[in-house]
């Protein structure tokens, strides 16, 4: 019985289709509303490090989180103090209106807001407010212009394509095609 | 080959040649070794002409260019159109959109 079930199983799993791209997507949404980050519709988050309170932290809609991403909710200096206050810990809310882009490897420091439609550079460390529709790159991070521009300007780069959803053949083809 | 005349010209110029400094200073402060090309040229000696392209001519990159902008709406006291300023491919393309803001 158990061995007929075992193949079974195996037989069943080798049918199941592959989860598209938005499905998995939102599998990793799914686990980081169970820790209890608060995160609004249609977002693509691709790092999980939300820190120990996960429940500080909000995001809007249609925001994307890109790898490496890392939000700290808490000051770890604090428990330098902790021969005065054994318990002693420092907290910080994140909150990251609708809109926004988090680079690759960005460091979301406690207690910063985001304002919406904003971009964050690749590698920036962001603390304290960024106002809405603001680009920030760098550490410290510092508003360098607006997003929007930043937005119109790539949509008119001529390395800017329509490549998204192609299957792997065709995107790659028309990659190569572009550049040599 | 003429050079750009007028007075947002002037601006627009000084404010990218302010910029290649930037990066000229950024190559020279990380190629201290012996093995490394030159850094670029020192952004005095670099002429700006209208025709002049700003990534290919000029070496100013998306990020420069968004930072360019910024810093000119800050001497002209208002901002560019997204739109038009995002189509700017030289330096005679960007004094047209800053000077046609500049006349409303």
């Amino acid at each position: 019985m158990k061995i007929i079930r075992s193949v079974l199983k195996r037989l069943t799993g080798r049918f199941k289709p592959k989860p598209s791209q938005e499905d998995a997507d939102e599998l990793i949404v799914q686990k980081l509303r169970a820790t209890g980050v608060k995160i609004g519709r249609n977002c693509r988050i691709y790092s999980n490090d939300f820190s120990t309170d996960p429940f500080l932290v909000t995001i809007g809609d249609n925001v994307l989180i890109a790898g490496g991403v890392k939000m700290l909710t808490h000051n770890g200096a604090a428990r330098l103090l902790k021969a005065r206050r054994p318990l002693i810990q420092s907290f910080g809310k994140i909150e990251i209106e609708s809109d926004c882009f988090i680079g690759e490897n960005v460091i979301v420091l406690p207690g910063t807001h985001i304002g919406r439609g904003s971009i964050i550079g690749a590698g920036a460390v962001v603390r304290g407010s960024v106002p809405e529709n603001a680009l920030v790159i760098g550490n410290p991070g510092q508003v360098v212009g607006r997003a929007s521009l930043f937005l119109e300007r790539l949509n008119t780069s001529p390395d800017t394509l329509d490549t998204f959803g192609l299957d792997e053949n065709s995107r790659r083809e028309k990659i190569l095609g572009h550049f040599y | 080959m003429v050079p750009a005349e007028g007075h947002i010209a002037q601006i627009i110029i000084q404010i990218i040649a302010k910029s290649a400094k930037r990066r000229t200073k950024r190559n020279q402060d990380y190629m201290n070794t012996a093995d490394v090309p030159p850094p670029l040229q020192p952004s005095e000696s670099i002429v700006i002409l209208p025709e002049h392209h700003l990534e290919k001519d000029l070496g100013i990159d998306s990020l420069d260019f968004i930072a360019l902008i910024q810093d000119l709406e800050g001497h002209l006291g208002q901002n560019l159109n997204d739109e038009m300023t995002a189509r700017v491919q030289t330096v005679q393309d960007l004094i047209m959109v800053a000077e046609a803001v500049v006349q409303h």
